[in-house]
């Protein structure tokens, strides 16, 4: 047992933080609302080896695992990246096992955007899916298959989230079957599995940066007299969300190596999400608060930050229909 | 990273679960909760005799030089069987404390008493007016001769109707801030003009006020130098938070007996409780807090098998670990209901009235060994950066 990062973990963290920091900034994520899709940061993403961190080298991959690709996930949680990283890197993996490799290098040569539906298609379509007004390759469970779709069309939906939500149609588009039936069923669930760890690691990310932003302020905001960070009330609601943030961090990092050593009960994802997603709006609420009258204004980057941590939850489901899911993957139905 | 248990810390596991099926009988636990005192002779005995808790000492002080993870499972499992070996612990805090400061005197003749467990020490920190504020402390120690004499009380001793020692925060000088004027001395039980006076909790945990009226110590009884002593109850108190992490084994058996109890058990509509959308939503989020404690728990075990004290991540493990459970024992008395309310010795108590029992003990856990918010103002300045509030 090693609960500290090794030296290739920390290399892995520290170009992907430089990356971030750099490419995605204040000024490009809100730049990129309200549909929140950057064409330039996702083709920088892309050249740098992000999205295809945990494939295999021989599909043009960077053959890490998912642990890496979760590091890789945290930073870009810390900086909003508008792009998507999480559904891409999920489906490149899904496709490595059942999907053409010509399609694979087509997304890692960035020529084209590739993301997966959270929830099955109903009456053959597929709706508010994460990236779906922008991708080229949508990933989507219809009936008892697996596809593969190239939408024809897109509706792009503007609202509280940023990422750039669209419906997608499985009737009048180029579809490919990766899978039918169970395999389907089963294929879906691993990709979904490995979604859950990874935007747990992106929303511990994002909460870790919420609080950062919200120590800053606390620290140099004076009232009464004295810097308010110093008055309890205040300290120990971010104290409670950094302790939280500690746990969701290892537990999403323990979810990751889990499904890397062929975890079989797959629990640990569900955990991992549930808690990160918990703590995301826990934190975000309090950072958000703690910037007093300043938390509301537009310019203030936090409202960047509270933000996303319920959409990037609501895409899939509420925190409480993943507990639901969670009792039945422990307990049966 | 790598979330697997060593092949050492596997064999730890079976061993520990042997050894407490075998001592841990209903026998004991029983006189434990009769008399209130988690501590058992012939088990601390045993335990020492496995060497676990001085395992990661380099091997010319005794121990094995293992990495302090390979011993984790053993906290989990005493915390699952509810070993009661919690005096052995915090014996084993002060013997830290006398491997890393101690006289060679205390070495040669008072450790390896305590690593043996053949000897108990109780803590004697807080007093009638100073709990948090624990350098308060007005316990007088004055010169004697070549030794001391000691004139005051202490609160919550707990283990002292039973330990050899009491490790006393005394205070040597006047003419300085309140926390460089404190030393500490192990005092034995047994000298005269000590005293006690049991206290009982709501509870049923056994614990003491101590009295010493002009209690005489030799000086080789004083542990650290003289008006050091805050640093050593600082070492104390930060290992206490988190390097002997029982809690979440703990936690961990209440939700197995919960599960256990609502697979069974039907409610109103026949269906059992574990059918139930609510009672498994409250079940799922109780898996989760306990894992995430069991891992704030194994980081600060980590740290502090590095060699590094745990300080925020101490203080962490505390303040979450113990918070969770108080939800835990509160969600689970709210979903067996009232028959949850009846306890253990009546044929209508569910699953040995262990919830009622649980909530009974749950509150005491947040403010032992510092308050919740004693943890939180340590965080917030040490971990966060935070300007201090006093």
């Amino acid at each position: 047992m090693r609960l500290s990062l090794d030296s290739d973990q920390r290399a892995i963290v520290e170009a992907f933080d430089a990356f971030f920091t750099r490419e995605s900034s204040p000024a490009c994520v809100r730049a990129a609302e309200p549909q929140g899709f950057d064409a330039r940061l996702w083709r920088s993403l892309v050249a740098i080896g992000g999205p295809g961190i945990a494939v295999a080298p021989d599909l043009g991959g960077g053959g890490g695992s998912l642990l890496d690709a979760a590091l890789v996930a945290e930073q870009y949680g810390r900086r909003l990246a508008p792009a998507p990283l999480i559904e891409s890197s999920v489906a490149l993996r899904l496709l490595a096992e059942c999907g053409d490799r010509a399609v694979i290098s087509r997304v890692l040569d960035g020529a084209e955007v590739i993301t997966l539906a959270l929830r099955p298609a109903v009456s053959h379509r597929a709706g508010l899916v994460p990236w779906g007004a922008v991708a080229d390759l949508v990933i989507v469970l219809d009936g008892d298959a697996l596809l593969l779709v190239q939408p024809s069309s897109r509706s792009p939906q503007i609202g509280l989230a940023a990422e750039a939500l669209g419906d997608v149609s499985t009737t009048d588009a180029v579809v490919t079957e990766l899978a039918h039936g169970a395999d389907a069923t089963a294929r879906l669930n691993r990709a979904l599995d490995e979604w859950r760890t990874l935007k747990a690691s992106a929303l511990v990310g994002l909460a870790s940066e919420a609080l950062a932003l919200a120590l800053a302020y606390v620290k140099q905001r004076h009232q009464f007299g004295r810097p308010i960070g110093s008055f309890q009330a205040l300290a120990h609601g971010l104290v409670d969300v950094a302790t939280a943030i500690d746990g969701a961090r290892l537990l999403a990092l323990e979810a990751a190596w889990a499904l890397d050593s062929g975890d079989v009960e797959r629990t640990l994802p569900s955990m991992a999400f549930a808690y990160a997603a918990d703590t995301a709006a826990k934190t975000t609420e309090r950072a958000l608060h703690c910037h007093g009258g300043y938390g509301v204004m537009e310019e203030y980057g936090v409202q960047l930050y509270h933000r996303r941590a319920k959409s990037w939850v609501l895409v899939h489901d509420t925190v409480r229909a993943e507990l639901a899911h969670l009792a039945s993957a422990l307990w049966g139905a | 990273m790598d979330f697997s248990w060593s092949a050492e810390a596997q064999q730890v596991r079976a061993e520990a679960r042997e050894l407490f099926a075998e001592m841990v009988t209903d026998e004991v636990l029983a006189r434990v909760r009769n008399t209130g005192t988690h501590d058992d002779p012939l088990l601390r005995r045993a335990l020492a005799e496995k060497q676990w808790l001085i395992a990661h000492w380099p091997p010319e002080e005794g121990g094995r030089g293992w990495d302090g993870l390979s011993v984790a499972p053993l906290f989990d499992e005493a915390g699952r069987c509810g070993a009661p070996f919690e005096g052995y612990l915090n014996t084993m805090l002060v013997g830290e404390l006398l491997r890393r400061v101690g006289t060679e005197q205390q070495k040669a003749e008072v450790l390896p008493r305590l690593v043996r467990g053949d000897a108990l020490v109780a803590l004697g920190i807080s007093e009638p007016d100073s709990g948090s504020d624990a350098a308060a402390a007005k316990l007088r120690a004055e010169r004697d001769g070549d030794g001391w004499r000691l004139n005051g009380q202490k609160m919550f001793t707990t283990f002292a109707e039973v330990a050899d020692y009491v490790f006393v925060l005394a205070r040597t000088n006047n003419e300085v801030a309140k926390h460089r004027g404190l030393t500490t001395f192990l005092v034995r039980s047994d000298c005269e003009g000590f005293s006690l006076a049991p206290v009982a909790t709501f509870g049923g945990e056994r614990t003491n006020i101590t009295f010493y009226a002009d209690v005489l110590v030799p000086d080789s009884a004083r542990v650290g130098s003289v008006d050091d002593g805050w640093a050593m109850m600082g070492l104390v108190l930060s290992l206490e938070r988190g390097v002997f992490p029982v809690v979440p084994g703990r936690c961990a058996r209440l939700l197995d007996r919960a599960v256990e109890w609502a697979r069974s058990a039907t409610g109103r509509d026949g269906q059992p409780r574990l059918a139930d959308p609510v009672v498994r939503e409250q079940l799922a989020w109780i898996a989760i807090t306990n894992e995430v404690g069991r891992l704030l728990a194994l980081r600060t075990v980590a740290t502090h098998a590095e060699g590094r004290v745990p300080v925020v991540e101490g203080s962490m493990t505390k303040l979450f670990t113990t918070e969770a459970m108080q939800q835990v024992v509160s969600s689970l008395l709210d979903i067996a209901g009232p028959e949850g309310l009846i306890a253990d010795g009546s044929p209508a108590a569910i699953a040995g009235g262990v919830f009622e029992r649980a909530y009974r003990h749950a509150p005491l856990e947040t403010i032992t060994g510092g308050t919740s918010e004693i943890q939180r103002d340590i965080i917030a300045t040490a971990g966060l950066g935070l300007p201090r509030s006093r």
